[in-house]
Order: structure tokens, then C-alpha cells, then sequence
């Protein structure tokens, strides 16, 4: 699928939900009917503008750069490191094991580490009192 | 009135003052470059430290380390790609470009200088207004806030770069997206479908780090380096920008105007004054379509405007206590904890008060502007560090920083959702700029259109400064046009 | 042999009691642990300068390590619904905005998810009572004033910022308490714009907390208090008259219990249903010591926090008053005047 193609698909399917919210509101979700206006218009809106973007697609487009399935995966990974492992572990191990994948050297990658630990606890921790998740396998082990 | 600025100079020249705005500075700063931490964040950390101090000085601190949070955030915004606050999030747009040009060091010297000037700038405003501030706040009210509101929403289309129809696209859909929540006026929870994360709406800092900072990264975790380094180093460069933001000063004086305006209404947020300056700039110059690529105009004018605004949202909070921005609410928090009470009491017996807070948003705005021009060529160097260290830390500091706004892993989660929909944007051609524009916007023009048809009914349209706002968009929508056909003109 | 293995069973058991009675014992249960205290809104509010006010007292009196925690939300609502649906160990406590919890209650909120009933109550901190302000611009400045123009047909217009949100319903209240020909103008970002509308004399009035009424009106000319929402008069503002002086005939007193029931409700230190006995008397031991302990009322005083402290006790009963069985009928009224009939 040519990316004019895909940008076409896209924008239709934000055109659809959009439409769909409103049209959910003004029946089954049961909205008085002053709350309906405003997302209907920004509804009509949203259609009409959403037509002039099909009709053209590719406008705008620039120089492919390409969707890296790898950088996707590392940054999504650490999503769920989060929750497993909390900040104050998740993060300098989210570090560490990103360098050393990188190759970079195992000193350094220590290094960052610990940088990034030494900026949680710092900042964090201390200065903003922020009380951080812990993650699902300390809570276990507390 | 003399006295009163000689003893505000007295005031604000106490050692303890001094001292305050000094430790005050590279908090705020700091707050500004980390993304996700605003301002907002790093006052409701610093009221504690205040209790013990007396009324100027905890003043001065707080005041400072708001203050200053923009010109810290214009870094990142530059750098990375990912706004330092919502608010910076307009410098993205011509700021990234030069970055990706290797002209980093002349954006950032330029939105560092900028900064300061709009907020000497905003200073002065609050300054002349002092005396008359009553009837300024008085004269914009809901019906004006609304037709502002409007007025930025037509100059969505012109903020955005590439094709005019994505941008317009984008801002639709945004303002759609600001519709999830209560309702304004009738408390009705919209599109909340039981979710309790829902039902406040979504939240913005979220949506900006997710929106700019995840395809930023995912760009660096793919290999890409953050700008070939071509051009003079970063030192050079950066005085470079600093002198562009003095040979356009009629356009830094104008943004800054607009920031100050739009930050003395108080229903208005901080967000929209970057981009109505940003959009302004744009419509105003010769060749409008160079906005966008990479040119010094595209950063000066929204950073003047940030800072500016500041000095704007002490104007309703001295004269009424009416918080001019979230940021100001916070500081009344602290004028009461001081024993003060800002209101027409308060500029009656404590003029002096008012203008020491003036100098102080001056001085703050100079010594931020000298202290990042210091540390530019440093920071600038960080754009050519390996990807493999930047991704972690990044990542560290944009997890962190969204789950410091309400202590909720919920955001995080929103983080990485509106990240997946900045991909699809980026990949698809879709103005993320535009789309921001409007979830801030959406709100606004629904609340204030339905509490002015509610007190005036449709004849508030006729009100005098909501005219003059109604022919400045006109104005500003027709400029480019207007402009080409005189100049046709006067070459036949 | 056997008698030294007699005393070691002895020992034994006197260790293992004495460990369960010290878990009974809330004062080596505190001792140490941490104690989380809530705020369910952003850092640097009223109901935030409260807890961190109160927070080192409680630290002292408890022996507890106390971490004020932020967790804003659902208009203060969520970290409650956390509350009254967490552990019941007594180890995390928070300071309930009274009057919009208890209103969203009997209005059915979506975002409330808890019973005010159910939850155990430790101390009221504070309950102010509300005050009507009108607009200078107005032409009014008296309650009779309103009750006239109202009679002639005038309609009046009170400045809000949402339905059952505070300065709405306690508007609502005294237009039907009246029985005034009201409208209620809503969507303000807070009541500080609401006052500002007032000023401008876009809308005719607006009520607030006294607190709030004294920092408007003080100085300036723009508004007028014209009433105290309640029986008594309030203490920051002596010279306003309660609604009942001021007007000549108060149609429906109900309204004006009904609503003063709630606003005695007032910010209130609630934990989690369920709490063992000797937690709580601990607790609300700890907090009756340190809200009726003078210096620390005038520390708070000096802060612009004041301090009108009533026992957890009663707390739970105003709670059972105001909320327990109103009958169908009186509360389809109520959720009319709240929610509908001005608007």
C-alpha cells in the first residue's frame, strides 16, 4: 500500500470514530442536546476536512523515512518494564541493557546506569517527593 | 507613584531578594528543560520552601522560578524535539528544521534572547498597565475570551506547514479530542464510557510529550543522529541568533505584545499565546511559506511570546486576585501563606509590592537569557551524543515526567498512546502543531460561547473590543493576500 | 529439665501474647510505619496547605512517618473512591472536601463510586458557611432588595461554575429558600472568575465561602455580602445578616438546613471503612490533641488556614443526618433545585 493510500485509511478511520462518538452521544449515551453541539460540529468539521484530505493525500508528504520495527519494539518495551520493575529499578535497567545492546561499552553502559538512577533518586525521590510506582515484582516481594 | 519605585528598586535590592531570585533561577530553568516538568510543577515544589520566608523574597522566588521555566523549556523544545512545557511546543515547528539544518546553536541563541526581551517586554506592559489595571481586566470578558479563542482557531490553518488541509484536519480532530470530559455548562461527562482517567479529560502534558517526544525518539532509537553538524560551531551560531532576534525587533516587540494581551485574560491558557504569535509572525511576513522549514523568525516570535505572557497573568492576579494562568493560581496561594492579598487592597497600599514584582520578572528574564547563553554552546554538543545514551535517559525523563503530573501510571500509559498517534501523524503528513492547538483551544470556545450567549444572548457580538478583535482576524487571515495584490500593483 | 522447658513454653507464650497485644497496641502499630495522607487535589491548594500544615503535628503525636501525597482527580472525588475502597489497615488517611462530595452524592456524580456513610471519619478540620455577594453593578445591595426585584418579575443571575460545584447549588439554595426567579450562569474556570463576572456586573451575585466573601469584598466596593447562607453569623464577617435576618419571610427553611447540614460536614480527615477500633479512637485522639491545641490554631490562623474542629464523631453523624434515608419524593426535589430548575 502506497503511504497516499495508507494516509487516505487513516484519516477515514478518525473521520469514522469521530462521526460515531457524536452520533453515540446523541442516541444511546442519551447527552442533552446542548452537550451534542459543539462535538457535532467539530464533527462536521472533522468530515469535511477529512474529504479534502483523501482527495489529495500525498500533499505534504515528505521524504519516506522509513518505521523501524526494532526501535519500535525498545521503546514500547519499556512501558511494561514499568510496571513489572517501577521506576527507581525499571529505569537504570531500561539503561543499561539499552547501551550494552547498542555495544556500547560495559563501563559506560554501567555508567548511564547509574546516571539515570542518581537522577531518579535525586530529583525525584528527594527533591519532588514523587512517590513512585514500584512495579509489580517488588510489590511481591514486600 | 515615584516612591513607590524607589522603594521598589529598595525592596527588591535587599541581599535576601537577591538571594532568592538567585537560587530561583536554575530551579526554573532546570524545571524548563525537563520535559513533562512545568511550571506549574515546579511552584507547587518550591511553596514549601517558602513558608519561612518573608513577603518580597518568597514572592521573588516564586515569581522567578515560573517565570524563567519557558526559556529552559525553548532548549529542549530545540535540542530534542520535545517540548520542555506544553508551551514550547510552538518552537517545535521552525526550531526542529534548523536543528536538522545543524543550525541548532542559532535557534537556541535566539529563542534564549527572545525569551529574554519578551519578557522585558511583558514586564513593561505590567508595568504601564499598573496604575490602570482594574479597567483593562475589567474589559475582557467571556465574549472577548471567546472571539481570542476563535481568532486562534482561524489561524490553526495558518500555523500549520504543508498542506493546508492535513493542518486543518489535524486541528479538527484535536479540538475533538478536548471534548472528552464534563461538559462545561451542563456537567455532563462526555465519551468517558466509565473510565475514570477519562472523565477529567484528557490531560495535555501527556499528549505533548507523547505527540513530539516518542517519534523523536523512536527516530534516534532507529539510528538517526540528531543533526549533521554543518555550519560555525555552536558558539558562533548562537550570537548569531541572539543579534537576529534585535535586527527583527519589530517582530520580537510584536510577539511579545501579543503574549502579554493574551496573558492578561485570565480564561486563556499559556499555551495559545506562542502559537497566535507564532501564526501572526507568520501571516505578517513576505514570504509566509518559508515558515516552517527552519527560519530564526519562526522561533522568535513564539518564545517572545512565552515569556511575555507572564508579565500579562500578573496583571488580573495583582489587581483582582483572579489567577491570570494555573501558575499565577498557585502563586496567590503563596501571597496568602506571605499574608498578602492581592486585589484592588492590594495595589492601593502596596504599590510598591507590585512594581518590585516587575523588576524582579525583569532581572529574572535577563539573568535566565545570560545563564542559558552560557550553557548553550554546552548543551548544544548534546545533540551530537550517541543515540544509544540519549534514547534511555530521554525515555527516563518523558516517563517521568508525565507521571509527576498527577502521581498516575494512567499517564504514562496516555504518554505512549499519543506517541503511537504522533507516528501515524508524522508518518502520515498530519501537523501535530495544529492538532495541539486545537485540544486547547476546543474548550475554550465552547465554554465561553455558551456563557456569553447565556449573559448577553447573540448581541454580545456587538460589543466594542469584540469587534476590534473580529476585524483583527480578518485582517490577519486576508494579510498574505492583501499583501501579494499590492504588491502586484505596484509593480504594473 | 522439664522445668526449664516449662518456663521456655512460658517465655513463649508471654512473647507471642505480648506481640499480638503490641499489633493491638496502636501505638507501637504507628510507631514508625508510614502514614499516607492524601490530598485529592494538585499541590499548593487550600486543602494541600492543610494537610502539610498538619502533617509534622500528626508525625509527632503519632510517632508515624507522615507522607503528604497529591492525588488529584474526578474534582477531588477519585482519591476518595481510592479511600473508601482500599485497605482498612488505618495507614492512609485523607482530608475530604465535604461539601461537593456530599452534594455529588445526592446527585449521583459519575465520579463518585463511594458512600459518605461508609466511610470512618477522624476530624473536621474546618466548615465554612457561605456567603451571598451581589454586584455593585446590580443596583441591589440588600436581600430584600432581590426579594422585591425577584417579585416584580426581574430575573437574577448567579455565577457558577458548574451544577452542585459549591457557589451553584448554594445559590440554588437560597432561590429556593425564597423562591426567587433565578438563573444560574455556569461555566466559570473557578470562583475567582466567577467574581470577576460579578464585578463586571454580568451576572447579578454569587455565593461563596466567607473566607473567600471577605478576601472580594474587603476594600473594595464592587460587591456587596448581603447574607450569611445559615443560622449563625459568620465569624470573619460579623456584620453580614444570616439569610434569616436579612429577609422578611424565608418561605422554605428546609433548603437552608439542608445545606448547612452538608457545609458542617466541611473538610474532614476520613479513612477507609473498617478500620479497627483502637486505630481510629487512636487516631481521632491524636487529631482532637492537635486541633484544639491553641498554638497550633494560631500557627494556622497565621497561614490563612483557620481551624473550627469538631470530632470525628459527630463528623459521622452530621453525615448520617444530611445524607441517611431522605425520602423519594424530598429528593427528587432536591436533585430539581440542584441540578434543573434554574438553569
Amino acid at each position: 500500500m502506497t503511504r497516499a493510500a495508507a494516509t487516505s485509511g487513516f484519516v477515514a478511520g478518525l473521520v469514522l470514530l469521530a462521526d460515531a462518538l457524536v452520533v453515540w452521544g446523541m442516541t444511546a449515551g442519551n447527552y442533552p442536546w446542548a452537550a451534542n453541539v459543539f462535538p457535532g460540529l467539530a464533527a462536521i468539521a472533522i468530515t469535511a476536512f477529512g474529504l479534502w484530505v483523501i482527495a489529495c493525500p500525498a500533499a505534504g508528504l515528505e521524504e519516506a523515512e522509513p518505521l523501524s520495527l526494532q526501535a519500535v519494539l525498545w521503546v514500547a518495551a519499556l512501558l511494561p518494564l514499568l510496571y513489572l520493575a517501577g521506576f527507581r529499578i525499571g529505569l537504570p535497567l531500561y539503561a543499561l541493557v539499552y547501551a550494552l545492546a547498542k555495544r556500547t561499552g560495559v563501563l559506560i553502559a554501567l555508567a548511564l546506569a547509574a546516571g539515570v538512577a542518581l537522577l531518579i533518586e535525586v530529583m525525584f525521590v528527594r527533591i519532588l517527593r514523587v512517590p513512585l510506582e514500584e512495579g509489580w515484582i517488588v510489590e511481591r516481594l514486600m | 507613584m515615584w516612591d513607590s519605585m524607589l522603594s521598589a528598586f529598595g525592596a527588591v535590592a535587599q541581599p535576601g531578594v537577591i538571594w532568592a531570585v538567585a537560587s530561583a533561577l536554575p530551579v526554573g530553568l532546570l524545571f524548563g528543560l525537563l520535559p513533562g516538568l512545568s511550571g506549574l510543577t515546579a511552584l507547587a515544589v518550591l511553596i514549601p520552601f517558602v513558608y519561612g520566608m518573608d513577603g518580597l523574597q518568597g514572592l521573588a522566588f516564586l515569581l522567578t522560578a515560573h517565570a524563567v521555566v519557558y526559556t529552559g523549556g525553548s532548549v529542549t523544545a530545540i535540542l530534542l524535539g520535545i517540548p520542555g512545557s506544553p508551551p514550547n511546543a510552538a518552537t517545535i515547528i521552525d526550531g526542529v528544521p534548523m536543528r536538522n539544518k545543524g543550525l541548532a546553536g542559532m535557534a537556541v541563541g535566539a529563542a534564549v534572547t527572545a525569551s529574554a526581551v519578551g519578557g522585558l517586554i511583558g514586564a513593561a506592559v505590567l508595568f504601564v498597565l499598573l496604575p490602570v489595571l482594574r479597567p483593562v481586566v475589567m474589559a475582557f470578558g467571556p465574549a472577548e475570551t471567546f472571539v481570542l479563542a476563535m481568532m486562534g482557531l482561524t489561524f490553526l490553518a495558518a500555523v500549520g506547514t504543508g498542506s493546508p488541509a492535513k493542518g486543518l484536519f489535524a486541528g479538527a480532530f484535536g479540538i475533538f479530542l478536548s471534548f472528552i470530559g464534563y461538559e462545561p455548562v451542563t456537567g455532563v461527562p462526555r465519551y468517558w464510557f466509565g473510565s475514570e482517567y477519562l472523565l477529567d479529560g484528557l490531560r495535555i502534558i501527556p499528549i505533548a510529550l507523547g505527540i513530539f517526544a516518542i517519534p523523536e525518539l523512536l527516530a534516534l532509537a532507529a539510528g538517526r543522529s540528531l543533526a549533521r553538524q554543518q555550519g560555525p560551531l555552536p558558539g558562533k551560531q548562537m550570537w548569531e541568533g541572539a543579534r537576529a532576534v534585535f535586527r527583527h525587533f519589530g517582530l520580537s516587540a510584536r510577539s511579545a505584545g501579543i503574549g502579554a494581551v493574551i496573558g492578561i485574560i485570565p480564561g486563556v491558557g499559556g499555551e495559545t499565546a506562542p502559537f497566535v504569535a507564532y501564526a501572526a509572525a507568520k501571516q505578517g511576513d513576505r514570504e509566509p511559506e518559508r515558515f516552517g522549514t527552519g527560519v530564526v523568525e519562526g522561533v522568535i516570535a513564539p518564545e517572545s511570546a512565552n515569556n511575555a505572557k507572564e508579565g500579562g497573568a500578573l496583571v488580573p492576579t495583582l489587581a483582582f486576585g483572579v489567577p491570570g494562568s494555573a501558575g499565577m493560581a498557585l502563586l496567590l496561594g503563596a501571597f496568602l501563606v506571605l499574608g498578602l492579598q492581592p486585589g484592588p487592597e492590594f495595589l492601593r497600599l502596596h504599590l510598591d509590592i507590585g512594581m518590585a514584582l516587575v523588576l524582579v520578572l525583569a532581572v529574572a528574564n535577563l539573568f535566565a537569557a545570560a545563564i542559558m547563553l552560557l550553557l548553550t554552546p554546552a548543551l548544544a554538543r548534546v545533540v551530537t551524543l550517541p543515540p544509544a545514551l540519549l534514547v534511555p535517559v530521554l525515555m527516563a525523563l518523558v516517563t517521568l515526567g508525565a507521571y509527576s503530573v498527577a502521581n498516575d501510571m494512567r499517564d504514562v500509559v496516555a504518554t505512549f498512546a499519543f506517541g503511537a498517534l504522533g507516528v501515524a501523524f508524522v508518518h502520515f503528513g498530519l501537523n501535530r502543531a495544529t492538532f495541539l492547538l486545537g485540544f486547547v483551544l476546543g474548550p475554550l470556545v465552547e465554554r465561553y460561547l455558551t456563557i456569553s450567549l447565556n449573559i448577553f444572548g447573540p448581541s454580545f457580538l456587538l460589543r466594542p473590543i469584540v469587534l476590534v478583535l473580529i476585524a483583527l482576524t480578518v485582517l490577519g487571515l486576508a494579510a498574505p493576500r492583501l499583501r501579494r495584490a499590492w504588491r502586484r500593483r505596484a509593480r504594473a | 529439665m522439664s522445668r526449664l522447658i516449662s518456663a521456655l513454653a512460658a517465655l513463649a507464650v508471654a512473647a507471642g501474647l505480648s506481640a499480638a497485644t503490641a499489633q493491638d497496641d496502636p501505638t507501637v502499630f504507628y510507631q514508625g510505619k508510614n502514614l499516607i495522607f492524601v490530598v485529592p487535589y494538585g499541590p499548593g491548594g487550600g486543602f494541600d496547605q492543610y494537610a502539610r500544615m498538619l502533617a509534622p503535628h500528626l508525625d509527632e503525636k503519632t510517632g508515624a512517618t507522615v507522607v503528604v501525597e497529591n492525588r488529584p482527580g474526578g474534582g477531588g472525588m477519585t482519591a476518595i473512591n481510592q479511600i473508601a475502597s482500599g485497605e482498612a489497615d488505618g495507614l492512609t488517611i485523607a482530608i475530604l472536601n465535604g461539601v461537593p462530595a456530599a452534594l455529588g452524592q445526592i446527585t449521583e456524580a459519575p465520579a463518585i463510586r463511594f458512600d459518605l456513610a461508609d466511610l470512618t471519619y477522624l476530624a473536621r478540620v474546618n466548615a465554612e458557611p457561605w456567603v451571598l455577594l451581589v454586584s455593585a453593578q446590580s443596583g441591589y445591595d440588600s436581600l430584600e432588595d432581590l426579594v422585591q426585584a425577584s417579585e416584580q418579575g426581574e430575573e437574577l443571575t448567579f455565577g457558577g461554575t458548574g451544577r452542585a460545584d459549591g457557589p451553584t447549588d448554594a445559590a440554588a439554595v437560597v432561590c429556593a429558600a425564597l423562591e426567587l426567579n433565578c438563573r444560574m450562569v455556569v461555566g466559570f474556570q473557578g470562583s475567582s472568575e466567577v467574581s470577576l463576572a460579578a464585578i463586571r456586573g454580568d451576572v447579578t451575585g454569587f455565593a461563596v465561602t466567607d473566607r473567600s466573601a471577605r478576601d472580594y469584598s474587603t476594600g473594595s466596593e464592587d460587591l456587596v455580602p448581603v447574607a450569611v447562607i445559615g443560622r449563625q453569623r459568620s465569624a470573619l464577617l460579623p456584620d453580614v445578616p444570616t439569610i434569616f435576618e436579612a429577609a422578611d419571610e424565608v418561605k422554605n427553611p428546609f433548603w437552608i438546613e439542608f445545606r448547612g447540614g452538608i457545609v458542617d460536614v466541611g473538610r474532614a480527615i476520613v479513612t477507609a471503612p473498617g478500620v479497627p477500633e483502637e486505630r481510629v479512637e487512636f487516631l481521632r485522639q491524636a487529631f482532637e490533641q492537635i486541633l484544639t491545641d491553641p498554638e497550633v490554631v494560631a500557627e494556622a490562623e497565621a497561614k490563612g488556614l483557620p481551624i473550627s474542629y469538631a470530632p470525628g464523631s459527630e463528623v459521622a453523624q452530621t453525615v448520617k443526618d444530611v445524607l441517611g434515608e431522605i425520602p423519594e419524593d424530598r429528593l427528587t426535589d432536591i436533585r430539581d433545585v440542584l441540578l434543573n430548575r434554574y438553569f
